[in-house]
C-alpha cells in the first residue's frame, strides 16, 4: 500500500510537472492542463486504483503483484523522458 | 494595398504535373476504385456477420495507418527537438492531423460495425478504450499547437506531447488489458480469432492496406505542402506589416 502511494505519486508528479510547465504558458491554461494530462496519466490512475483496491480488500497481495510493476515501468520511462524534454520546454 | 517591397523568396516554380502528390493522388484514386470494387463485389459475404463485415476492410487499414502516423509524429518530434529543422515539424504536424482523421474514422467505422454485431454502439472494451485515449492524446496534441503563445513554442510543446504520448500508448494498452482481464468481459475483440479469415479476404485486406498507405502518403505530403505555403503567407504578411509600419 505504501509502495503504491509512493510510486503512483512519483509518476503523477513527474508527468504533472512537465505538463504544468507546458500548460502554464498556453492560452486558456485551465483547460489545457487536464486535456493534456489526463490521457497520459491514465495508466497510473488505473493501476493505483486497482492496487489499492487489492491492498484494502486483501486477497493476500496477489493482485498487487501485477499492478505495481506497471506503475514501476511507467515511472521508470517517464523519469527518463520527462527531464530530457523538460529542458526543451523551459528554454526560451 | 500592393506590397511595395518585392519579396525574393516567393516560390514560383512552373507547376510541373509530375510531382509526388500528383502521382500519388492518381495512383490512390485508381487503387481506391479497385479496392471498393473488390470489397463490395468480390469479397465473400461473411457467413455469420453478413454484409456489415465489409466495413472491416476500411476499419483495420485505417487503424493501422493511424498507428503509422503516430509513429511518424514520434520520430519527427524527436528529430525536431534535436535538429530544430522546420521540415521535421511540418512532417509531424501533417502526420498528426492525418492520423487523427484516420483514428476518428476507425472509431466511427468501428461503431457502425459494433451496433449490429454487439448490439451496442459502444462498450468499454480494452481496444476501444485505448483507441479513445489515443484519440484524446492526439487531439490535445493539435490543441497545444493552436493554443501555444507562438508557433515556435507550439512546435516544441507539440513535439513533447507527441513523444510522451507515443511512449504512453503501449502502457495504456497493457493497463487497460490487465484491468479487463481481472474483470473479464463478455465481448471479445473483433480480431480475437486469428486465422478465421479466408485467403480471398486476406488478399483484399492486404490490397486495402496498400490503398490506404498510398492515401496516407498523399495526404501527408499534401498537408506538408499546404503547411509550407501557410508559413510563406505568414512570413509575407509579417514583412508587409513591418514595411507598413516603417513608412
Amino acid at each position: 500500500m505504501l509502495l503504491t502511494i509512493v510510486l503512483a505519486t512519483l509518476g503523477f508528479a513527474t508527468v504533472g510537472t512537465l505538463f504544468s510547465a507546458i500548460a502554464v504558458q498556453t492560452r486558456s491554461r485551465e483547460i489545457m492542463l487536464p486535456v493534456l494530462f489526463f490521457p497520459i496519466v491514465l495508466p497510473v490512475i488505473i493501476a493505483a486504483v486497482e492496487a489499492s483496491t487489492q491492498a484494502i480488500g486483501g486477497d493476500g497481495g496477489v493482485g498487487i503483484g501485477r499492478w505495481l510493476p506497471l506503475i514501476g515501468v511507467f515511472d521508470a520511462l517517464f523519469l527518463v523522458i520527462c527531464p530530457w524534454v523538460f529542458s526543451f520546454v523551459v528554454e526560451e | 494595398m500592393a506590397i511595395a517591397e518585392p519579396v525574393s523568396r516567393t516560390d514560383t516554380r512552373p507547376g510541373s504535373l509530375l510531382t509526388w502528390p500528383n502521382l500519388l493522388v492518381i495512383l490512390g484514386a485508381v487503387l481506391m476504385l479497385v479496392d471498393v470494387y473488390l470489397i463490395f463485389m468480390v469479397a465473400p459475404t461473411d457467413s455469420v456477420l453478413g454484409n456489415v463485415q465489409r466495413v472491416f476492410y476500411f476499419h483495420v487499414p485505417m487503424a493501422i495507418m493511424s498507428f503509422l502516423a503516430f509513429t511518424v509524429v514520434f520520430v519527427a518530434g524527436i528529430l525536431y527537438l534535436v535538429k530544430r529543422n522546420e521540415k521535421w515539424d511540418r512532417l509531424a504536424h501533417a502526420a498528426a492531423e492525418v492520423g487523427v482523421v484516420f483514428v476518428t474514422l476507425a472509431l466511427i467505422t468501428g461503431i457502425i460495425w459494433a451496433r449490429p454485431v454487439w448490439g451496442v454502439w459502444w462498450t468499454w472494451e480494452p481496444r476501444l478504450t485505448t483507441t479513445l485515449i489515443l484519440w484524446l492524446i492526439y487531439v490535445s496534441y493539435l490543441m497545444i499547437r493552436a493554443y501555444a503563445p507562438n508557433r515556435a513554442q507550439g512546435a516544441v510543446y507539440a513535439a513533447v506531447v507527441g513523444i510522451v504520448g507515443f511512449v504512453d500508448v503501449p502502457i495504456v494498452y497493457y493497463s487497460v488489458q490487465w484491468w479487463r482481464s481481472i474483470h473479464p468481459s463478455a465481448v471479445d475483440g473483433p480480431l480475437s480469432e486469428a486465422g478465421a479469415l479466408q485467403p480471398v479476404m486476406q488478399g483484399i485486406l492486404l490490397f486495402s492496406f496498400v490503398t490506404f498507405l498510398v492515401l496516407f502518403l498523399y495526404l501527408v505530403l499534401e498537408r506538408m505542402g499546404l503547411r509550407s505555403l501557410e508559413d510563406q503567407v505568414r512570413m509575407l504578411r509579417f514583412s508587409a506589416r513591418k514595411t507598413g509600419r516603417q513608412r
